[in-house]
């Protein structure tokens, strides 16, 4: 026990025991051999090439592809003997077929392939160069594939996997171009820092982060949200070969430190030996707003027509005065009585969305070419994307370049190496956090102007005071930010000894982002008296965020037959991570005419900035997997980790993990049962793990922090409002989970389900402090929170014939979570509100971000309490403490009794009560066709908008109020009550319907053309008031969710989509 | 082949390079306290700090927060958008004005915050040789210390008035007076080394440290009801010195920037600043023209502040020389001493434009009311009400003169205390009941 721990403290050790066992164990393999070709084909029962399958040399790591045919080539110099291939392909059983090395140097040897009853065989990568078999596996792992990303009709990563992923939540947060989204594996695990998973790309760390350098202007508006786009938006989708999901933190024992989040391991596609093929795709795409609002097009408003708010602006007697004709009605709210115009006068009105919008369109282009020998197998690829926005004048385009090349430098001995360029360009409008967004200008300016006149020099006119006139949104705003990608990697793989694998990895994520910020003077300044936020003198920005994420892991895996029936598997590991970002920006405002960059603002209102941000992270693991007959397995892993976030006490972090997993069906008494013919297959499966969050704190919040400031010229330092504590420990997320996969009529039918429970404890809280302590926050380790869930996948193939297959997928997932502790207070409001308004909050017992605000007064029955004036009111309550869910409502007899404060009550809950997703295939020869329906159920938004533009009146009950359709007053009585702005936002998208034809081959330089035609976000179910419930203007921030301002609506896509192999 | 075998070699070479060393980062845009406090030129930093956290930062500023506060709760200002909730709320008063407002709330945790990091300061000056930077440090840590507490107390009747957690909380009187004894302690300090050119030119220009130091001794004795003292005080203030908070382009006049520069969330009430009845200004008056102007849109509101608040970079007066002559005219007629009261209080109804250092002039004839305690209070309180408008004395002032209260006949103001902060409530166990109005 001791030796064990020994050599975990002290790396070099390790090292230098890997060393010296890798040096002896090649020198061993120096033994003689001779050169020879293996080959042959691959075929299924029927005799049809199976394209893809995977054929290996057993004990060594020399192998093969498949090509399109079924045909491997495999050349190694090998050692004349006995020797057994190993072929395995998705969805067949793996065969071992014994060949003798003898004299003759090309051996042939075709090889047919059973169809698996159960998938148990399949491999599955638990890390970047792990993998094991599913039936060792004691978590559940959920593996994507290429072909089910290419039917989505989004340029999107994490878009396509929307409605694929068992226990994900993927929602797109904007409708932008390169709009952000959001992925929670099994719920939220942090309150502080992300709970996006952790993203690896053929053992490459890669950052997901949304970092601000393209909409500076709205950094005192937005709060904590955290807006733009994902840095996963610059990956291809189409250089993807797979994806493995990694939902538990027991499974994830290569990631430790960083699982909690669960990981996301992509594997980008290699080329096979064979001679060069050639792919190539390209698509043209229109989008368009699938829905809008209802705007008030009829023709009057109350009072006069300068009246602003005139639904619920009180009018003065000085106004009445001026405006001869104006007649009033006092409506009684809260205490007191307002006067409200009822008198109508005739106004025109304009539906401004109509010069927001337009309908866009875009085009998706790749082209690889792929192929090898038996030494070198390379594949290049180049992409080029271009997708409009709906929002006039917004776009994203990229570029992407991919080359990967594998190496075989000796039979023990393999180098592999990833490059891979993008660049990106996104043209952006304002985000919907501000009013001067294109959404939001209209939301907030009633629509009684003819925005689209101009004066004589050609300038758009004023709106209402202190409005932005939408269409300057869209003419006289530029917001833009290019981006420079590499994601590289170089990765040596070894088999120095029979059973001993030894991988390396150093791979580098290093991007640039510039950004151009401009908005131009507004010429209409002198009449509508825009408040400073919205830079009446013009603004100008840029800013550069460099970036460098390097990471570097060492590996070493043993495996060994122990007798007849015991098999060991050990695993080694260590990792380094280490990661870096300057960020620097530069503004300015009071424009000089006609120049768009910082460089024409005035020099007194110049700001700069330059933040840096840098941390390490390093740890080592162990891990044992023992296996009886095959059909039992119990693995046990430790890994611990350091982080430079956190102080030298607190560093050290371990983490055990431990999993086992049963196949019952491969038991005798079951191999013997009669219902072995329908019953296939029962795994069971259990584990737990603990992991980490040590990236979940910024690298300095545990130091208390004096910031410069630039104030009048002169040196000028403030302390920090937010005080700390040095020895703040990482987050701990111990999660059990078990669950079972059952087969039926040979794999006609499978279920898997998954039950966990995951605790995470020493959760970091941004505590709010009594501002008499001279902080108003601290960052500390106070709380705990669990998350509990269930998630059901079930694969059906009810018919498959030569001609015609059918087959369909259902997912479920419920995930509950819970706040358990915050540090002893009831509440935190998080800043999350900006100026949304939106009550979130965290509250112990509950999950995370509520809507925690007014409710309507109502009955013990549950109707609704009218105010004197007839209206729905706000509840008050008698002497509720701050952050119950419950309350004494206050009431005079029967009324509500407006002198006490306004109550508080869990109005909306932006967490769904569950998700989940039916696709279905249909192929009938060479015709396909793919439906997926996506649905989240049991989710509120908070509708900020819908009131505004009431409030405004250009929304609908501003229209009905007009046509005396509800009670004048109405929207008056209710503007204050928060419940109002809570809709239901539970939807049901037909998210992708893709018709694909296989044209019959005409020539035989194509060797396969298809062509289809793909639907995206065509249709959705749902009762939302909004545009879409799906959105987000809280962007990535995982506690401000489910809000509804300003976001641009996700679009509906339609493509036509050519692909050809040559 | 055998040249292979250099790979795992290498790589061993390769993790054992950069795997070893745990290093610490810290971060060279940011200094530690202990850095912070340990030289003049850092304290002085800190003394900036001070004025940038209670002047600027728009709506969260004390500046901003107390105006609001105070005008909005006594008519003198009027909201514009009923959208900007918290300072509709303030208007409507009673128990619209709840413990989550962010007024209330920028009010209290704005000072508390200058308050604690002034006590820093003055905790650290043991660092300071010369005597003359000494003298700048203390004085202007103790005025800002002083104007925490005193906005503080204007709108509480309680507070802690030192750092701790779950700091005790004493009553507004002596929290006025902890003010003034700051204040004395300063200018003891002050008198003994006049402030050196050292400190002169590394700290934000526009306080006359002095002055100030006398001015609002002056003012929170008035509050606390100690007259002698304010008499006395107000007597040494040299009135022809200007003392201000300056702003510039991007560390922005608070109330132009947020409110007055635009029409969007409040101005005044009208051109005679929400004054009816037994206050209501004199036609003459040529303070009202100084201190608003006619709106750019009459539609949205009638007149637009416009005294100090004129552009991003117009100064904010710390005190006015006005307000000196007005404490002294309360305090004797507090006293009962109603002949020099008419005397400062002529000095301040009399006084032309081009005679005040802000150019703040009613010009109109001397007083010749009643001479009743009663009629001369009350004209000083019209006087304090025009010559103070905007600076956020509407408040304490109308609480002060026992005008009408909440709920009472041609009631003057809709609230007399503000509720504590929930988050102040929240946190520390010593928070007394919110008061009932």
């Amino acid at each position: 026990m001791s030796n064990h721990y020994h050599s975990i403290r002290h790396p070099r050790l390790l090292y230098g025991w890997i060393t010296m066992l890798l040096i002896l164990s090649s020198t061993l393999a120096q033994a003689q051999t001779t050169r020879y070709t293996l080959k042959g084909r691959v075929t299924d029962e029927n005799g049809l090439g199976l394209p893809g399958a995977t054929v290996l040399l057993v004990g060594t790591t020399t192998g093969s592809a498949t090509d399109a045919e079924g045909n491997y080539t495999i050349g190694a110099a090998l050692k004349p003997g006995p020797a057994t291939l190993a072929v395995s392909a998705i969805g067949y059983e793996t065969l071992r077929q014994a060949i003798t090395l003898g004299t003759a140097e090309t051996i042939t040897t075709d090889l047919k392939l059973k169809e698996a009853a159960t998938n148990l065989d399949e491999v599955v990568v638990t890390g970047s160069t792990l993998s094991a078999p599913k039936r060792e596996l004691g978590n559940a792992i959920t593996t994507i594939k290429a072909q089910d990303l290419q039917q989505s009709g989004s340029g999107n990563l994490i878009n396509s996997l929307q409605g694929k992923v068992p226990g994900a939540q993927i929602t797109q947060n904007s409708g932008d171009p390169a709009g952000g989204i959001s992925i929670r594996l099994r719920g939220i695990k942090s309150l502080v820092g992300s709970s996006d998973p952790l993203y690896i790309i053929d053992g490459v760390i890669v950052s997901n982060a949304s970092t601000n350098v393209s909409q500076l202007a709205l950094a005192n508006d937005v709060g904590n949200a955290n807006v733009g786009q994902n840095r996963l938006s610059d990956i291809n989708p189409d250089d993807i070969a797979s994806l493995n999901v990694i939902n538990g933190a027991a499974a994830a024992a290569q990631y430790g430190s960083r699982a909690a989040n669960g990981v996301v391991i992509i594997t980008t596609k290699r080329g096979g030996s064979g001679k060069a093929t050639v792919n190539f795709s390209t698509s043209f795409n229109i989008n368009e707003l699938r829905k809008s609002v209802p705007v008030n097009t009829y023709g009057k408003q109350f009072g006069f027509a300068a009246l602003r708010l005139y639904t619920i602006g009180g009018v003065s007697a000085a106004q009445i005065a001026a405006n001869p004709g104006t007649t009033t009605t006092g409506v009684f709210r809260d205490g007191a009585t307002t006067q409200l115009a009822t008198n109508l006068v005739d106004v025109t009105r304009y539906n401004y969305f109509d010069q927001i919008f337009r309908q866009a369109s875009g085009t998706d282009n790749n082209l690889s070419v792929s192929g090898g020998t038996d030494k070198t197998q390379y594949y290049v690829s180049f992409g080029y994307l271009k997708n409009g926005g709906i929002v006039k004048d917004t776009d994203f385009t990229r570029y992407n370049l991919r080359a990967r090349v594998d190496q075989r430098l000796t039979n023990w001995a393999k180098v592999s190496v990833g490059l891979s360029y993008a660049n990106s360009l996104s043209n952006e409008k304002a985000n919907g956090n501000v009013f001067y967004s294109p959404i939001n200008s209209v939301n907030i300016t009633n629509n009684i102007y003819d925005i689209t006149q101009r004066d004589a020099a050609g300038n758009l006119l004023a709106v209402e005071p202190t409005r932005v006139n939408p269409l300057s949104t869209i003419e006289d705003m530029k917001f833009s930010q290019q981006v420079s990608r590499t994601i590289s990697s170089v990765q040596f793989n070894l088999t120095p000894l029979k059973g001993l694998t030894v991988d390396y990895i150093a791979g580098v994520d290093a991007y640039s982002q510039f950004g151009k910020n401009y908005i131009r003077p507004y010429p209409y300044q002198a009449i509508a008296g825009l408040p400073a936020a919205r830079y009446p003198q013009g603004f100008a920005a840029n800013a550069t965020n460099q970036v460098m994420q390097f990471n570097n892991d060492l590996n070493a895996q043993y495996e060994r037959q122990l007798g007849e029936s015991f098999k060991v598997n050990l695993v080694a590991g260590y990792s380094y991570q280490y990661f870096q970002s300057d960020y620097s920006q530069v503004s300015g405002q009071n424009l000089a005419p006609f120049i768009e960059t910082v460089s024409g603002a005035s020099n007194a209102t110049y700001g700069v900035g330059y933040t840096l941000d840098r941390y390490s992270l390093s740890g080592l693991f162990g891990q044992a997997t023992l296996g009886y007959k095959n059909l039992a397995f119990v693995t046990g892993a430790i890994r611990r980790d350091q982080s430079s976030k956190f102080s030298p006490t607190q560093t050290n972090q371990y983490y055990p993990k431990v999993s086992g997993s049963l196949v019952v069906s491969d038991l005798d008494f079951w191999k013997n049962a009669s219902f072995n013919n329908a019953f296939n297959g029962l795994k069971l499966r259990a584990s737990y793990g603990e992991a980490g969050n040590l990236s979940g704190i910024g690298s300095y919040a545990r130091f208390y922090q004096f910031s410069p400031v630039g104030f009048l010229g002169r040196n000028t330092v403030t302390p920090g409002t937010q005080l700390a504590n040095p020895d703040v420990q990482p987050e701990r997320m111990a999660e059990i989970e078990a669950g079972a996969d059952l087969t039926f009529m040979n794999g006609r039918l499978g279920l898997g389900f998954s039950i966990y429970k995951q605790k995470i404890s020493n959760l970091v809280v941004n505590r709010t402090l009594a501002p008499t302590t001279g902080g108003t926050s601290i960052v500390n380790n106070v709380g705990s929170m669990e998350n509990k869930g269930l998630e059901i996948i079930l694969d059906a193939t009810p018919v498959k014939t030569s001609n015609f297959t059918l087959d369909f997928t259902a997912i479920f997932n419920r995930n509950r979570n819970k706040v358990i502790d915050l540090g002893g207070l009831p509440i935190i409001s998080p800043d999350a509100s900006s100026a949304s308004g939106t009550p979130v909050a965290l509250l112990v017992g509950q999950p995370v971000g509520v809507f925690y605000g007014s409710p309507y007064a109502r009955t013990k029955t549950g109707e609704l309490i009218l105010s004197p004036s007839g209206f729905p009111m706000t509840e008050r309550a008698i002497a509720q403490p701050n952050g119950s869910t419950t309350f004494e409502p206050a009431r005079n007899g029967e009324a509500v009794d407006v002198t006490k404060p306004e109550a508080r009550a869990i109005i909306g809950n932006p967490n769904p009560k569950w998700t989940g997703s039916f696709s279905t295939n249909l192929a009938y020869k060479k015709l396909s066709l793919h439906i997926l329906l996506d649905a989240v159920q049991g989710v509120d938004v908070f509708n900020a908008d819908k009131r505004t533009r009431q409030g405004v009146g250009l929304g609908d009950y501003a229209e009905q109020e007009l046509r005396g359709q509800i009670p004048r007053g109405y929207i008056f009585g209710i503007y204050n009550t928060q419940e109002f702005r809570v809709d239901p936002g539970s939807y049901t998208k037909l998210r992708e319907v893709a018709l694909s034809y296989t044209l019959p081959s005409f020539t035989r330089a194509i060797s396969r053309l298809n062509v289809a035609l793909v639907g995206r976000n065509l249709y959705s179910w749902d009762k939302y008031t909004g545009f879409d419930p799906e959105t987000n203007a809280g962007g990535n921030n995982d506690l401000v969710r489910g809000i509804d301002f300003g976001n641009v609506p996700i679009p509906r896509t339609y493509q036509l989509k050519l692909s050809a192999t040559f | 082949m055998k040249k292979y075998i250099i790979i795992p070699a290498l790589l061993t070479v390769l993790v054992g390079q950069n795997g070893c060393e745990q290093k610490e980062f810290l971060n060279p845009s940011t200094i530690s306290q202990s850095q912070a406090v340990s030289s003049p030129d850092g304290l002085i930093t800190l003394a900036n700090g001070l004025q940038y956290r209670f002047t600027t930062g728009g709506a969260l500023s004390v500046l901003y927060a107390g105006t609001a506060g105070s005008g909005l709760t006594t008519k003198e200002l009027a909201v514009l958008n009923v959208g900007n909730i918290d300072e509709a709320n303030m208007a409507l008063g009673a128990s619209n004005v709840n413990n989550g407002n962010s007024i209330v709330r920028n009010i209290w945790q704005q000072s508390h915050l200058v308050r604690s990091n002034a006590e820093l300061i003055l905790a650290n000056t043991g660092v300071v040789s010369e005597a003359g930077t000494k003298s700048g440090l203390v004085g202007y840590a103790s005025i800002f210390r002083a104007l925490a507490l005193g906005t503080i107390a204007q709108y509480f009747e309680q507070s802690p008035t030192t750092t701790a957690t779950n700091a005790p909380f004493v009553a507004r009187v002596q929290v006025l007076k902890e003010a003034v004894a700051a204040l004395e302690a300063a200018a003891t300090q002050v008198a003994s080394a006049p402030v050196s050119a050292n400190f002169t030119s590394k700290v934000v220009p526009g306080i006359d440290i002095p002055n100030t130091i006398q001015a609002l001794i002056a003012r929170y004795s008035l509050f606390a009801g100690d007259y002698d003292k304010a008499i006395a005080a107000a007597a040494k203030v040299d009135l022809t010195k200007r003392s201000v908070f300056n702003f510039d382009d991007n560390t922005r006049n608070p109330l132009f920037e947020v409110t007055f520069g635009n029409l969007n969330v409040f101005q005044p009430t009208n051109a005679n600043l929400g004054l009816t009845g037994a206050l209501a200004p004199v036609a003459t008056d040529k303070r009202l023209a100084f201190l608003t102007k006619v709106s750019s849109n009459t539609a949205v509101t009638p007149v637009m502040a416009n005294a100090y608040y004129t552009a991003n970079n117009a100064a904010i007066p710390v005190y006015l020389p006005g307000e000196m002559g007005l404490i002294q005219a309360e305090a004797y007629a507090r006293k009962g001493d109603l002949t020099n009261a008419v005397v400062q209080l002529n000095k301040v109804l009399t006084k032309a434009a081009a005679a005040d250092a802000f150019g703040l002039g009613a010009a109109l004839p001397a007083y010749s009311g009643a001479n009743t305690a009663d009629a001369i209070l009350l004209e000083i309180l019209r006087n304090r009400t025009i010559e103070l408008a905007f600076q956020g004395f509407r408040l304490e002032d109308s609480r002060r003169f026992n005008r009408p209260g909440p709920g009472a006949t041609g009631s003057e103001r809709n609230r007399n205390f503000f509720p504590y902060p929930l988050t102040e409530r929240n946190n520390n166990t010593a928070t007394p009941a919110d008061p009932a109005n």
